[in-house]
C-alpha cells in the first residue's frame, strides 16, 4: 500500500513566538494546503503565512469585532472552514500557540469535518503554558498543575488545590462573553479576588504573565498580590500564574506502608 | 527604515541556520541582511512594543530584501470511545468520538490514553 496523506483539514499552531516555535510539520502543511485560514497575533507570522502560501492565505481576523459575542465569532470561523473543506480544498487552519489549547474553533472544525467523513488532524504546537513553564522555570510535575479559563474557574466553582500550580487563562475577558482588546479592569475582578482569597492569603504574590512574541525579548512577568489584582493592566496576552501557597497534605501512613522515603 | 525588518524575522522563522548565525553574531547578520541602523536598534532594544510598532512602519525607501530563502517545494505535491466535555463558560459542551487503539484483551481499555 502506498503512503498517502488524505487529510482535508489540518489544524496547526505557529507557537507563541513564531520565530523559533513554528514546527517543521506545521510549516509543511501551511505550504501544501490549498487554503490557509489563519488567526495570528503579530505581523511576522502573518507575513510568513503569505510567503509560504501566497495564493491560499486568508485571515479570519475580521470576524473579531470588539464587543461581539465570542461564540458567534467562532461559529463564523467554523462555517467558513467547513465550506472550503466541502468545496474539495485541502485546508490548513493556522492559529498562534497550540491549535488545540483554548482554541474552540479548531477542535470543533475537526469534529464537524470528521462527522462529515473528511480526514482531519490537529498537530501540536507551543502554547502559552509551555512558555510559562520555561520562563518561570517550573515543572508541572513538581506540585501538580491546574489550568482553567479564568471565567470558568470563577463561575463554575472549580475545585482547586492551593498546593498545586494554578494557571488562569483569558484574564482580559474575565466575566465577559464578548471580545476585548484591552481593559483597565475586567468586569468580574471583585468576585475573582473574593474567590481566590477563599483559598489563598490576600498578600499571596501571583504573576501576570505575557510570553514574548519576538526573539531576544523577555517575557512580561508582573508580580502582584491577590488583593491588588484589580490594579494591573491586562491585555489579550495576559495569563495569571498562581504559585502554590501551602505544602501538600501528605498521607504519612501511606508513605510508610508503600516504603516511600519522606522529603 | 528599509522595510526589511519583517522579512528578516520571517527568514529567521524559516531558517534555523540563519537563526543560529544571528544568535552568534546579531549585529553582523543584521548588517548582512540589509537592516539599517534604525531597524537594528529596534531589535537590539529587546522591547516588544517597540518592535511591534516598527513592523507597521512603512519603509522610508522602497527596497526589496536582498535575499530569498524559499526552497520552492511544489505545492501540488475499531473501537472508538466517546467523551463529553462539559465545556466551560466560554466553550459549549461537546460530545467527542475518540479514536482509540484497541487494547490487548487482558488490560483495561483506556479511551483517554
Ligand atoms: C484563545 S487563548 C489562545 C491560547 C493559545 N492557543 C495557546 O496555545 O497558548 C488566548 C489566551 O491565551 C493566553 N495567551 C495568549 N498569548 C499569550 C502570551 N504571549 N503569553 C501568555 N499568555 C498568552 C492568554 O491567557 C489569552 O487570553
Amino acid at each position: 500500500m502506498n503512503l498517502t496523506f488524505d487529510e482535508r483539514l489540518v489544524a496547526v499552531g505557529t507557537g507563541i513566538r513564531t520565530v523559533g516555535q513554528l514546527t517543521g510539520e506545521a510549516l509543511a502543511w501551511i505550504k501544501r494546503a490549498d487554503k490557509v485560514l489563519y488567526v495570528l497575533s503579530d505581523p511576522v507570522s502573518e507575513r510568513l503565512i503569505h510567503d509560504l502560501n501566497p495564493t491560499g492565505a486568508e485571515s479570519l481576523q475580521h470576524f473579531y469585532v470588539e464587543n461581539k459575542v465570542r461564540r458567534e465569532i467562532y461559529e463564523q470561523m467554523i462555517q467558513l472552514t467547513l465550506g472550503y473543506v466541502r468545496s474539495g480544498r485541502v485546508v490548513c487552519l493556522a492559529v498562534y500557540g497550540h491549535p488545540g489549547v483554548f482554541a474552540f474553533p479548531t477542535h470543533e472544525s475537526i469534529r464537524r469535518a470528521r462527522a462529515e467523513g473528511y480526514q482531519a488532524r490537529m498537530l501540536p504546537g507551543v502554547s502559552a503554558e509551555d512558555c510559562l513553564f520555561a520562563d518561570f522555570n517550573i515543572d508541572p510535575g513538581s506540585a501538580g498543575c491546574q489550568s482553567y479559563e479564568a471565567t470558568d474557574f470563577l463561575v463554575n466553582r472549580r475545585i482547586t488545590d492551593p498546593s498545586s500550580h494554578l494557571i488562569l487563562w483569558q484574564m482580559i475577558v474575565l466575566g465577559d462573553s464578548t471580545y476585548r482588546w484591552q481593559v483597565d479592569s475586567p468586569p468580574a475582578m471583585r468576585q475573582f479576588i473574593a474567590r481566590l482569597t477563599q483559598q489563598y492569603p490576600p498578600d499571596h504574590v501571583v504573576y501576570v504573565y505575557e510570553a514574548s512574541i519576538f526573539p531576544g525579548v523577555e517575557a512580561r512577568i508582573e508580580p502582584v498580590t491577590i488583593a491588588q489584582l484589580g490594579q494591573v493592566r491586562y491585555t489579550t496576552m495576559s495569563t495569571l500564574y498562581v504559585p502554590p501557597c501551602v505544602a501538600p497534605r501528605a498521607d504519612l501512613q501511606l508513605y510508610q506502608s508503600l516504603g516511600i522515603p519522606l522529603g | 527604515m528599509t522595510g526589511r525588518l519583517t522579512p528578516f524575522l520571517v527568514a529567521l522563522a524559516r531558517d534555523p541556520e540563519l537563526y543560529a548565525a544571528w544568535i552568534r553574531q546579531p549585529e553582523a547578520v543584521m548588517v548582512w541582511a540589509g537592516l539599517d541602523a534604525e531597524e537594528r536598534a529596534v531589535l537590539h532594544s529587546r522591547d516588544q512594543d517597540r518592535i511591534y510598532q516598527a513592523l507597521f512602519r512603512p519603509p522610508s525607501a522602497a527596497a526589496a530584501p536582498p535575499w530569498s530563502i524559499d526552497g520552492g517545494v511544489p505545492s501540488s505535491a475499531s473501537a472508538a470511545g466517546t467523551a463529553v466535555y462539559w465545556g466551560s463558560y466560554a466553550y459549549p459542551p461537546v460530545t467527542v468520538t475518540l479514536p482509540v487503539t484497541p487494547a490487548p484483551p487482558s488490560s483495561p481499555s483506556a479511551p483517554f490514553a
